[in-house]
Protein backbone atom coordinates (compact mmCIF):
# COMPACT_ATOMS: atom_id res chain seq x y z
CA UNK A 1 0.00 0.00 0.00
CA UNK A 2 1.31 3.41 -0.93
CA UNK A 3 0.23 6.89 0.00
CA UNK A 4 -1.22 8.86 -2.89
CA UNK A 5 -0.83 12.55 -3.63
CA UNK A 6 -2.74 14.68 -6.10
CA UNK A 7 -0.69 16.87 -8.43
CA UNK A 8 -1.73 19.60 -10.83
CA UNK A 9 0.01 19.19 -14.18
CA UNK A 10 -0.72 22.25 -16.24
CA UNK A 11 -4.33 22.39 -15.11
CA UNK A 12 -5.06 18.65 -15.03
CA UNK A 13 -5.26 16.76 -11.74
CA UNK A 14 -3.43 13.46 -11.41
CA UNK A 15 -3.24 11.07 -8.55
CA UNK A 16 0.29 9.76 -8.10
CA UNK A 17 2.00 7.55 -5.56
CA UNK A 18 4.10 9.43 -3.09
CA UNK A 19 7.32 8.06 -4.57
CA UNK A 20 6.14 8.98 -8.05
CA UNK A 21 5.49 12.47 -6.72
CA UNK A 22 9.02 12.74 -5.36
CA UNK A 23 10.42 11.66 -8.73
CA UNK A 24 8.25 14.14 -10.57
CA UNK A 25 9.16 16.93 -8.22
CA UNK A 26 12.87 16.16 -8.56
CA UNK A 27 12.52 16.33 -12.35
CA UNK A 28 10.47 19.53 -12.42
CA UNK A 29 12.59 21.23 -9.76
CA UNK A 30 15.71 20.51 -11.76
CA UNK A 31 14.03 21.65 -14.98
CA UNK A 32 12.96 24.85 -13.25
CA UNK A 33 16.49 25.43 -12.02
CA UNK A 34 17.90 25.01 -15.53
CA UNK A 35 15.25 27.16 -17.17
CA UNK A 36 15.26 29.85 -14.50
CA UNK A 37 16.85 32.40 -16.84
CA UNK A 38 14.84 31.44 -19.89
CA UNK A 39 12.46 34.21 -21.00
CA UNK A 40 9.84 31.54 -21.74
CA UNK A 41 10.31 29.82 -18.42
CA UNK A 42 6.61 29.62 -17.63
CA UNK A 43 5.62 28.42 -21.04
CA UNK A 44 8.25 25.69 -21.23
CA UNK A 45 7.39 24.47 -17.75
CA UNK A 46 3.75 24.35 -18.77
CA UNK A 47 4.70 22.43 -21.95
CA UNK A 48 6.72 19.94 -19.94
CA UNK A 49 3.93 19.48 -17.42
CA UNK A 50 1.47 19.06 -20.26
CA UNK A 51 3.65 16.43 -21.94
CA UNK A 52 4.11 14.54 -18.67
CA UNK A 53 0.35 14.69 -18.16
CA UNK A 54 -0.31 13.37 -21.69
CA UNK A 55 2.05 10.48 -21.11
CA UNK A 56 0.58 9.87 -17.67
CA UNK A 57 -2.96 9.73 -19.06
CA UNK A 58 -1.85 6.87 -21.29
CA UNK A 59 -1.02 4.81 -18.21
CA UNK A 60 -4.49 5.37 -16.75
CA UNK A 61 -7.87 3.90 -17.56
CA UNK A 62 -11.11 3.35 -15.70
CA UNK A 63 -10.33 1.28 -12.62
CA UNK A 64 -6.71 2.41 -12.61
CA UNK A 65 -6.42 6.03 -11.67
CA UNK A 66 -3.14 6.26 -9.77
CA UNK A 67 0.29 6.62 -11.37
CA UNK A 68 2.85 4.30 -9.78
CA UNK A 69 6.48 5.18 -9.18
CA UNK A 70 7.70 2.80 -11.89
CA UNK A 71 5.35 4.38 -14.41
CA UNK A 72 6.49 7.86 -13.46
CA UNK A 73 10.07 6.75 -13.84
CA UNK A 74 9.34 5.50 -17.36
CA UNK A 75 7.48 8.69 -18.24
CA UNK A 76 10.37 10.87 -17.08
CA UNK A 77 12.84 8.71 -18.99
CA UNK A 78 10.71 9.22 -22.10
CA UNK A 79 10.69 12.95 -21.43
CA UNK A 80 14.45 12.91 -21.37
CA UNK A 81 16.75 15.42 -19.75
CA UNK A 82 15.77 19.05 -20.09
CA UNK A 83 18.30 20.74 -22.28
CA UNK A 84 18.90 24.41 -22.86
CA UNK A 85 21.60 26.37 -24.58
CA UNK A 86 23.33 26.74 -21.23
CA UNK A 87 23.19 23.24 -19.90
CA UNK A 88 21.82 19.76 -19.85
CA UNK A 89 19.96 18.22 -17.01
CA UNK A 90 21.58 14.86 -17.41
CA UNK A 91 25.19 14.10 -16.64
CA UNK A 92 25.81 13.60 -20.37
CA UNK A 93 29.28 14.93 -21.12
CA UNK A 94 29.22 18.27 -22.88
CA UNK A 95 31.72 18.72 -25.65
CA UNK A 96 34.69 20.70 -24.44
CA UNK A 97 33.55 21.00 -20.86
CA UNK A 98 34.97 17.96 -19.13
CA UNK A 99 33.34 18.40 -15.77
CA UNK A 100 34.41 16.21 -12.95
CA UNK A 101 34.53 16.38 -9.23
CA UNK A 102 37.05 15.07 -6.73
CA UNK A 103 37.51 11.33 -7.05
CA UNK A 104 37.98 9.20 -4.00
CA UNK A 105 37.80 5.53 -3.21
CA UNK A 106 34.69 4.68 -1.22
CA UNK A 107 32.79 1.57 -0.29
CA UNK A 108 29.48 1.64 -2.10
CA UNK A 109 26.74 -0.07 -0.19
CA UNK A 110 24.12 0.00 -2.94
CA UNK A 111 24.00 -3.42 -4.55
CA UNK A 112 27.03 -4.71 -2.68
CA UNK A 113 27.84 -8.41 -2.24
CA UNK A 114 29.87 -8.29 0.98
CA UNK A 115 30.94 -4.83 1.97
CA UNK A 116 30.98 -2.93 -1.32
CA UNK A 117 34.75 -3.02 -1.93
CA UNK A 118 34.42 -4.33 -5.51
CA UNK A 119 31.53 -1.97 -6.06
CA UNK A 120 33.62 0.98 -4.88
CA UNK A 121 36.64 -0.04 -6.97
CA UNK A 122 34.38 -0.42 -10.01
CA UNK A 123 32.97 3.06 -9.51
CA UNK A 124 36.45 4.47 -9.01
CA UNK A 125 37.82 2.96 -12.21
CA UNK A 126 34.58 3.42 -14.10
CA UNK A 127 34.00 -0.24 -14.96
CA UNK A 128 31.19 -2.68 -14.34
CA UNK A 129 31.19 -4.10 -10.80
CA UNK A 130 30.70 -7.60 -12.23
CA UNK A 131 34.08 -7.37 -13.96
CA UNK A 132 35.81 -6.35 -10.74
CA UNK A 133 34.09 -9.20 -8.90
CA UNK A 134 35.15 -11.72 -11.56
CA UNK A 135 38.75 -10.50 -11.35
CA UNK A 136 38.51 -10.76 -7.58
CA UNK A 137 37.27 -14.35 -7.70
CA UNK A 138 40.00 -15.34 -10.18
CA UNK A 139 42.63 -13.71 -7.97
CA UNK A 140 41.14 -15.47 -4.97
CA UNK A 141 41.88 -18.85 -6.57
CA UNK A 142 45.26 -17.83 -7.98
CA UNK A 143 46.46 -16.43 -4.68
CA UNK A 144 45.13 -19.31 -2.62
CA UNK A 145 42.80 -17.04 -0.71
CA UNK A 146 45.41 -14.41 0.18
CA UNK A 147 43.48 -11.73 -1.71
CA UNK A 148 40.71 -12.14 0.84
CA UNK A 149 43.03 -10.50 3.35
CA UNK A 150 43.45 -7.57 0.99
CA UNK A 151 39.67 -7.39 0.77
CA UNK A 152 39.40 -7.38 4.57
CA UNK A 153 41.98 -4.61 4.84
CA UNK A 154 40.27 -2.49 2.16
CA UNK A 155 36.91 -3.11 3.77
CA UNK A 156 38.09 -1.54 6.97
CA UNK A 157 40.30 1.18 5.58
CA UNK A 158 38.06 2.62 2.84
CA UNK A 159 35.25 4.81 4.14
CA UNK A 160 31.71 4.11 3.04
CA UNK A 161 30.05 6.60 0.73
CA UNK A 162 27.22 7.87 2.88
CA UNK A 163 26.10 11.18 1.48
CA UNK A 164 25.20 12.07 -2.07
CA UNK A 165 28.40 14.12 -2.19
CA UNK A 166 30.49 11.11 -1.24
CA UNK A 167 28.66 8.92 -3.74
CA UNK A 168 29.42 11.49 -6.42
CA UNK A 169 33.06 11.58 -5.35
CA UNK A 170 33.21 7.78 -5.50
CA UNK A 171 32.54 8.06 -9.25
CA UNK A 172 34.44 11.28 -9.70
CA UNK A 173 31.27 13.06 -10.76
CA UNK A 174 30.61 16.66 -9.94
CA UNK A 175 28.24 16.96 -7.07
CA UNK A 176 25.33 19.10 -8.03
CA UNK A 177 21.59 19.01 -7.94
CA UNK A 178 21.68 16.60 -10.88
CA UNK A 179 23.50 14.09 -8.81
CA UNK A 180 20.80 14.45 -6.20
CA UNK A 181 18.15 13.74 -8.80
CA UNK A 182 20.04 10.67 -9.98
CA UNK A 183 20.39 9.53 -6.43
CA UNK A 184 16.72 9.97 -5.86
CA UNK A 185 15.90 8.02 -9.00
CA UNK A 186 18.24 5.20 -8.15
CA UNK A 187 16.91 5.21 -4.65
CA UNK A 188 13.35 4.88 -5.82
CA UNK A 189 14.27 2.12 -8.25
CA UNK A 190 15.36 -0.09 -5.40
CA UNK A 191 12.57 1.11 -3.23
CA UNK A 192 9.85 -1.41 -3.78
CA UNK A 193 11.30 -3.75 -1.21
CA UNK A 194 12.75 -1.23 1.16
CA UNK A 195 10.15 1.49 1.42
CA UNK A 196 9.92 1.07 5.14
CA UNK A 197 13.64 1.35 5.68
CA UNK A 198 13.76 4.37 3.45
CA UNK A 199 10.93 6.07 5.32
CA UNK A 200 12.82 5.54 8.54
CA UNK A 201 15.94 6.99 7.01
CA UNK A 202 14.11 9.95 5.62
CA UNK A 203 12.53 10.63 8.98
CA UNK A 204 15.96 10.52 10.57
CA UNK A 205 17.41 12.77 7.88
CA UNK A 206 14.63 15.26 8.35
CA UNK A 207 15.13 15.23 12.08
CA UNK A 208 18.81 15.74 11.57
CA UNK A 209 18.22 18.56 9.10
CA UNK A 210 15.82 20.14 11.55
CA UNK A 211 18.41 20.10 14.30
CA UNK A 212 21.06 21.46 11.96
CA UNK A 213 18.84 24.32 10.92
CA UNK A 214 18.02 25.05 14.50
CA UNK A 215 21.64 24.94 15.43
CA UNK A 216 22.54 27.32 12.65
CA UNK A 217 19.85 29.77 13.54
CA UNK A 218 20.91 29.78 17.13
CA UNK A 219 24.57 28.84 17.25
CA UNK A 220 25.14 29.75 20.88
CA UNK A 221 21.81 28.39 21.97
CA UNK A 222 21.26 25.64 24.46
CA UNK A 223 19.80 23.21 21.94
CA UNK A 224 22.47 20.65 21.44
CA UNK A 225 21.38 18.01 19.04
CA UNK A 226 22.00 14.32 19.43
CA UNK A 227 22.54 14.12 15.65
CA UNK A 228 24.79 17.05 15.23
CA UNK A 229 28.12 15.36 15.56
CA UNK A 230 30.67 16.93 13.28
CA UNK A 231 31.08 14.82 10.14
CA UNK A 232 34.59 13.35 10.20
CA UNK A 233 36.75 13.94 7.14
CA UNK A 234 37.99 11.35 4.67
CA UNK A 235 41.40 11.14 6.35
CA UNK A 236 39.93 10.62 9.81
CA UNK A 237 37.72 7.88 8.47
CA UNK A 238 40.66 6.13 6.80
CA UNK A 239 42.71 6.39 10.02
CA UNK A 240 39.85 5.02 12.07
CA UNK A 241 39.45 2.22 9.55
CA UNK A 242 43.14 1.31 9.93
CA UNK A 243 43.17 1.52 13.71
CA UNK A 244 40.02 -0.54 14.24
CA UNK A 245 41.19 -3.89 12.82
CA UNK A 246 44.50 -3.46 14.63
CA UNK A 247 42.67 -2.94 17.90
CA UNK A 248 40.49 -5.89 16.94
CA UNK A 249 43.53 -8.15 16.49
CA UNK A 250 45.14 -7.00 19.73
CA UNK A 251 41.99 -7.43 21.71
CA UNK A 252 41.38 -10.84 20.18
CA UNK A 253 44.91 -11.93 21.14
CA UNK A 254 44.37 -10.61 24.66
CA UNK A 255 41.06 -12.40 24.94
CA UNK A 256 42.57 -15.68 23.78
CA UNK A 257 45.46 -15.29 26.22
CA UNK A 258 43.11 -14.51 29.07
CA UNK A 259 40.89 -17.48 28.21
CA UNK A 260 43.93 -19.75 28.13
CA UNK A 261 45.15 -18.49 31.45
CA UNK A 262 41.77 -18.88 33.11
CA UNK A 263 41.22 -22.38 31.79
CA UNK A 264 44.76 -23.36 32.58
CA UNK A 265 44.43 -22.06 36.14
CA UNK A 266 41.13 -23.75 36.58
CA UNK A 267 42.30 -27.07 35.24
CA UNK A 268 45.87 -27.38 36.45
CA UNK A 269 46.36 -24.58 38.94
CA UNK A 270 49.24 -23.11 36.96
CA UNK A 271 49.87 -20.89 33.96
CA UNK A 272 52.49 -22.14 31.53
CA UNK A 273 54.41 -23.91 34.27
CA UNK A 274 54.14 -21.06 36.76
CA UNK A 275 52.11 -22.25 39.70
CA UNK A 276 50.21 -20.13 42.16
CA UNK A 277 51.89 -19.14 45.41
CA UNK A 278 50.79 -21.35 48.23
CA UNK A 279 47.75 -20.08 50.05
CA UNK A 280 46.21 -18.21 47.13
CA UNK A 281 42.96 -19.90 46.16
CA UNK A 282 42.35 -20.57 42.48
CA UNK A 283 39.16 -18.49 42.32
CA UNK A 284 41.02 -15.45 43.66
CA UNK A 285 43.69 -15.89 41.01
CA UNK A 286 41.03 -16.14 38.31
CA UNK A 287 39.29 -13.03 39.61
CA UNK A 288 42.61 -11.18 39.62
CA UNK A 289 43.27 -12.33 36.09
CA UNK A 290 39.89 -11.09 34.89
CA UNK A 291 40.48 -7.77 36.65
CA UNK A 292 43.86 -7.41 34.95
CA UNK A 293 42.28 -8.27 31.62
CA UNK A 294 39.56 -5.67 32.14
CA UNK A 295 42.12 -3.01 33.06
CA UNK A 296 44.38 -3.77 30.11
CA UNK A 297 41.46 -3.61 27.71
CA UNK A 298 40.07 -0.31 29.00
CA UNK A 299 42.33 1.85 26.78
CA UNK A 300 41.72 -0.51 23.88
CA UNK A 301 38.00 -0.09 24.27
CA UNK A 302 38.40 3.66 24.52
CA UNK A 303 40.35 3.74 21.25
CA UNK A 304 37.77 1.47 19.68
CA UNK A 305 34.87 3.71 20.61
CA UNK A 306 36.78 6.78 19.52
CA UNK A 307 37.29 5.10 16.15
CA UNK A 308 33.61 4.24 15.90
CA UNK A 309 32.89 7.88 16.54
CA UNK A 310 35.30 8.99 13.83
CA UNK A 311 33.58 6.65 11.38
CA UNK A 312 30.49 8.77 11.62
CA UNK A 313 27.17 7.44 10.53
CA UNK A 314 28.42 4.08 9.35
CA UNK A 315 29.53 2.95 12.78
CA UNK A 316 26.68 0.46 13.09
CA UNK A 317 27.96 -1.42 10.08
CA UNK A 318 31.48 -1.26 11.46
CA UNK A 319 30.58 -2.54 14.89
CA UNK A 320 29.15 -5.58 13.14
CA UNK A 321 32.21 -6.31 11.00
CA UNK A 322 34.56 -5.50 13.83
CA UNK A 323 32.70 -8.07 15.94
CA UNK A 324 32.88 -10.64 13.15
CA UNK A 325 36.62 -10.08 12.77
CA UNK A 326 37.19 -10.40 16.50
CA UNK A 327 35.14 -13.57 16.79
CA UNK A 328 36.83 -15.11 13.74
CA UNK A 329 40.28 -14.38 15.19
CA UNK A 330 39.43 -15.85 18.57
CA UNK A 331 37.98 -19.01 17.04
CA UNK A 332 40.92 -19.27 14.65
CA UNK A 333 43.42 -18.89 17.49
CA UNK A 334 41.78 -21.63 19.54
CA UNK A 335 41.53 -23.93 16.60
CA UNK A 336 45.13 -23.33 15.51
CA UNK A 337 46.46 -23.73 19.04
CA UNK A 338 44.53 -26.94 19.59
CA UNK A 339 45.77 -28.42 16.32
CA UNK A 340 49.29 -27.22 15.84
CA UNK A 341 50.86 -26.57 19.27
CA UNK A 342 51.61 -30.00 20.81
CA UNK A 343 51.60 -28.65 24.34
CA UNK A 344 48.27 -27.02 23.85
CA UNK A 345 46.82 -30.06 22.18
CA UNK A 346 47.99 -32.19 25.13
CA UNK A 347 46.51 -29.57 27.37
CA UNK A 348 43.22 -29.90 25.60
CA UNK A 349 43.33 -33.66 26.04
CA UNK A 350 43.96 -33.16 29.74
CA UNK A 351 41.38 -30.46 29.88
CA UNK A 352 38.85 -32.82 28.44
CA UNK A 353 39.56 -35.42 31.08
CA UNK A 354 39.77 -32.85 33.87
CA UNK A 355 36.57 -31.30 32.75
CA UNK A 356 34.85 -34.67 32.82
CA UNK A 357 36.14 -35.20 36.31
CA UNK A 358 34.95 -31.79 37.43
CA UNK A 359 31.57 -32.24 35.88
CA UNK A 360 31.33 -35.70 37.28
CA UNK A 361 29.98 -34.40 40.57
CA UNK A 362 28.58 -37.73 41.61
CA UNK A 363 31.95 -39.32 41.03
CA UNK A 364 33.51 -36.61 43.23
CA UNK A 365 30.89 -37.16 45.83
CA UNK A 366 31.42 -40.91 45.75
CA UNK A 367 35.18 -40.38 45.97
CA UNK A 368 34.71 -38.04 48.92
CA UNK A 369 32.38 -40.40 50.72
CA UNK A 370 34.63 -43.31 49.90
CA UNK A 371 37.62 -41.40 51.30
CA UNK A 372 35.81 -40.90 54.53
CA UNK B 1 33.92 8.36 -26.24
CA UNK B 2 35.68 11.20 -27.99
CA UNK B 3 33.93 10.46 -31.27
CA UNK B 4 30.59 10.15 -29.46
CA UNK B 5 30.99 13.66 -28.17
CA UNK B 6 31.87 14.91 -31.66
CA UNK B 7 28.85 13.19 -33.22
CA UNK B 8 26.70 14.60 -30.45
CA UNK B 9 27.89 18.08 -31.34
CA UNK B 10 27.06 17.52 -35.03
CA UNK B 11 23.61 16.18 -34.20
CA UNK B 12 22.92 19.08 -31.89
CA UNK B 13 23.94 21.57 -34.51
CA UNK B 14 21.74 19.97 -37.16
CA UNK B 15 18.66 19.48 -35.00
CA UNK B 16 17.35 22.99 -35.55
CA UNK B 17 17.77 22.58 -39.32
CA UNK B 18 15.78 19.34 -39.23
CA UNK B 19 13.06 20.93 -37.13
CA UNK B 20 12.67 23.68 -39.72
CA UNK B 21 12.45 20.99 -42.42
CA UNK B 22 9.81 18.98 -40.55
CA UNK B 23 7.71 22.00 -39.61
CA UNK B 24 7.86 23.32 -43.19
CA UNK B 25 5.98 20.27 -44.51
CA UNK B 26 2.82 20.78 -42.52
CA UNK B 27 1.35 22.19 -39.37
CA UNK B 28 2.74 19.81 -36.79
CA UNK B 29 2.55 19.35 -33.06
CA UNK B 30 5.30 18.05 -30.83
CA UNK B 31 4.28 14.38 -30.95
CA UNK B 32 4.46 14.53 -34.79
CA UNK B 33 7.95 15.97 -34.65
CA UNK B 34 9.13 13.39 -32.14
CA UNK B 35 7.56 10.64 -34.27
CA UNK B 36 9.37 11.84 -37.41
CA UNK B 37 12.69 11.93 -35.60
CA UNK B 38 12.22 8.68 -33.65
CA UNK B 39 14.27 5.83 -35.03
CA UNK B 40 16.69 8.20 -36.76
CA UNK B 41 20.05 9.40 -35.50
CA UNK B 42 18.21 12.49 -34.36
CA UNK B 43 15.76 10.80 -32.00
CA UNK B 44 14.82 13.55 -29.56
CA UNK B 45 12.85 13.83 -26.36
CA UNK B 46 10.46 16.42 -25.01
CA UNK B 47 13.04 17.65 -22.54
CA UNK B 48 15.18 18.86 -25.45
CA UNK B 49 12.45 19.80 -27.89
CA UNK B 50 10.35 22.20 -25.83
CA UNK B 51 13.17 24.55 -24.84
CA UNK B 52 14.48 24.50 -28.42
CA UNK B 53 11.08 25.22 -30.00
CA UNK B 54 10.56 27.97 -27.50
CA UNK B 55 13.86 29.56 -28.48
CA UNK B 56 13.01 29.24 -32.19
CA UNK B 57 9.72 30.96 -31.52
CA UNK B 58 11.53 33.75 -29.72
CA UNK B 59 13.74 34.16 -32.76
CA UNK B 60 10.45 34.22 -34.74
CA UNK B 61 11.44 31.26 -36.91
CA UNK B 62 8.34 29.35 -35.93
CA UNK B 63 4.96 30.21 -34.54
CA UNK B 64 2.17 28.14 -33.12
CA UNK B 65 -1.56 28.18 -32.73
CA UNK B 66 -3.76 26.28 -30.34
CA UNK B 67 -6.05 23.67 -31.86
CA UNK B 68 -8.62 21.47 -30.20
CA UNK B 69 -7.91 17.78 -30.52
CA UNK B 70 -10.44 14.93 -30.52
CA UNK B 71 -8.64 13.26 -27.65
CA UNK B 72 -7.44 15.31 -24.71
CA UNK B 73 -6.58 18.96 -24.26
CA UNK B 74 -5.83 21.47 -27.04
CA UNK B 75 -2.46 21.19 -28.74
CA UNK B 76 0.11 23.64 -29.97
CA UNK B 77 0.47 23.32 -33.74
CA UNK B 78 3.71 24.79 -35.03
CA UNK B 79 4.29 26.31 -38.45
CA UNK B 80 7.12 28.27 -40.05
CA UNK B 81 7.10 32.04 -40.20
CA UNK B 82 8.37 33.91 -43.25
CA UNK B 83 11.67 34.34 -41.47
CA UNK B 84 11.81 30.64 -40.69
CA UNK B 85 11.13 29.79 -44.30
CA UNK B 86 13.93 32.10 -45.43
CA UNK B 87 16.32 30.55 -42.97
CA UNK B 88 15.36 27.04 -44.12
CA UNK B 89 16.17 27.96 -47.73
CA UNK B 90 19.49 29.38 -46.59
CA UNK B 91 20.28 26.28 -44.56
CA UNK B 92 19.29 23.97 -47.43
CA UNK B 93 21.74 25.76 -49.72
CA UNK B 94 24.43 25.72 -47.10
CA UNK B 95 23.89 22.01 -46.50
CA UNK B 96 24.19 21.31 -50.23
CA UNK B 97 27.46 23.27 -50.33
CA UNK B 98 28.85 21.37 -47.37
CA UNK B 99 27.88 18.07 -48.96
CA UNK B 100 29.52 19.00 -52.20
CA UNK B 101 32.72 20.00 -50.43
CA UNK B 102 32.81 16.74 -48.50
CA UNK B 103 32.26 14.70 -51.64
CA UNK B 104 34.86 16.62 -53.60
CA UNK B 105 37.43 16.05 -50.87
CA UNK B 106 36.77 12.33 -51.01
CA UNK B 107 37.93 12.07 -54.60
Amino acid sequence: MNKVTTVNLNGRAFQVEEQAYELLRAYLDEAARLLADDPDYREIMADLEQAIGDKGARHLRSGKNVLAAAEMKRILEEMGPVETGEGVMNAAPEAGAETSGPKRLYLIREGEMIAGVCNGLAAYFGVDPTIVRLVFVVLLFLSGGLIAIAYLVLMFVIPTAQTAEERAAARGLPFNAQELVDQAKRHYAGLKDSTQRWREKRRRDQERAFWRRRERRDPEGPHSSPFDRPQPGYGAQVAAGMVLPLIGVISAVLTVACLFAVVSLFATGEILGWSLPVGVPTWAAILALVAVYAMVTVPLRAVRYASYEALGPRRGWFVFWDGVLWLALVILAWWAAAHYVPGVSDFFQHLFHDWRDIVDVEGHYAALVGAR
Amino acid sequence: MGSDVKFLAIRKGLLEFLLLKIISTDKVYVADILGRLAGTEFATQEGTLYPLLSRMRRESLVDYEWQESEAGPPRKYYRLTAKGRAQLTELNDYWRDINRTVQELER
